[in-house]
């Protein structure tokens, strides 16, 4: 089954707390993590467990510092049952594997935006820790799957101290 | 900063311990200078002790600055470079000023929550202690947010000391996805340990 991967912060993505909440309804601020630019959003096409892990590790490698990575995962049916358009391109990590997995959702408009927040809120988005990910970068630069000349010099510091 | 506001700035550094006041001063009347900018410009012994108040307001206005930023994770922003700046020129001062400020009611969530992620990335042995049991103390706030944030810090200072305030916060959390989190967290440290 193939799954597209999206990042998030999961903290936007919290209800127990919010008592103005109503049942089914999620927070304004989740939408920070589906801001569009172009009425375009990236997202990563996954087919298992080793494409997640590998996706996950290009997103961390890209980034300015070592972070933990939140992220939902969700069936690749789903954007397109509310006629998202979905458009393969090339992404810009330091992994060309990765890039070839990356995918834009075109032409959003609001109504369909909530609604791909609706389907991330359903797939409870996941966390992957900051200390599990500099192991995964490490591993990743030891195999050269990861392009060290596209790596910000503070990630690179960090994984290897 | 024009040429000018900078040799202002440079003869000004010259007897800094007596002149912080004026500094201050200056910098607030006749210098239009961003926090990435300041940053750059003044150094590191610049900072004298400052009074609680004078930190206050310095962090009071990175928290104006940043209002409308969208942060996200492991993404520099001026805000956390500011942030990193304070603690690292003011230690422990600027740690108690933040507690302060952060434990306003009328703090913004999003930013309170970006502070606790990158108190835990500063490489200060100094503030550690105060870091990891500020940190601690945000894991018990009624907010699902600053809970997440604050064990996503104490993660970040991978610390085993912090295990008891975990447990105690596992056994608190309501929220079934906050505690798994929570519990890896916990997992973790005790791997560390």
């Amino acid at each position: 089954m193939r799954q597209f991967l999206r990042t998030v912060r999961i903290g936007r993505w919290h209800k127990p707390d919010i008592d103005w909440l109503a049942q089914g309804e999620i927070q304004s601020d989740a939408f920070c993590d589906i801001q569009t630019k172009e009425n375009k959003l990236s997202v990563y096409l996954i087919k298992n467990e080793n494409d997640l892990l590998r996706v996950i590790t290009a997103v961390a490698a890209n980034r300015d510092n070592l972070s933990n990575v939140d992220y939902a995962v969700f069936d690749e049916s789903y954007p397109k049952s509310f006629g998202i358009v979905i458009r393969q391109t090339e992404g810009r990590t330091p992994d060309a594997t990765v890039n070839k997995m990356h995918f834009e959702f075109e032409k959003l408009t609001v109504r369909k935006l909530a609604n791909l927040a609706g389907i991330i809120s359903d797939s409870k988005p996941r966390r992957i820790l900051e200390k599990r990910i500099k192991l995964l970068l490490q591993d990743a630069v030891n195999t050269d799957s990861l392009d060290k000349t596209r790596i910000k010099p503070k990630i690179l510091e960090s994984i290897h101290n | 900063m024009t040429v000018t506001q900078s040799q202002k700035l440079l003869e000004i550094t010259e007897d800094v311990s007596s002149k912080f006041d004026e500094l201050n001063v200056e910098l607030q009347i006749d210098i239009d200078v961003s926090w990435s900018n300041f940053f750059d410009i003044v150094s590191p012994n610049m900072f004298m002790p400052v009074t609680e108040g004078k930190l206050i307001d310095m962090l009071a206005k990175l928290f104006d600055d940043a209002g409308d930023e969208v942060f996200e994770d492991g993404m520099d922003t001026v805000f956390s470079s500011g942030l990193k700046h304070i603690i690292l020129n003011h230690g422990e001062n600027a740690i108690y000023a933040l507690e302060k400020i952060i434990a306003s009611p009328h703090a913004d969530v999003e930013i309170v929550e970006e502070v606790l992620r990158q108190i835990s990335h500063i490489d200060d042995r100094s503030t550690h202690l105060h870091r990891l049991a500020l940190l601690e103390r945000e894991l018990e706030l009624p907010n699902s947010r600053i809970r997440d944030a604050a064990s996503l810090g104490i993660a970040a200072m991978d610390d085993p000391k912090s295990i008891p305030a975990l447990q105690k916060a596992i056994c608190n959390e309501q929220y079934g996805q906050l505690r798994k989190n929570l519990e890896e967290v916990l997992a973790q440290l005790q791997d560390t340990q």
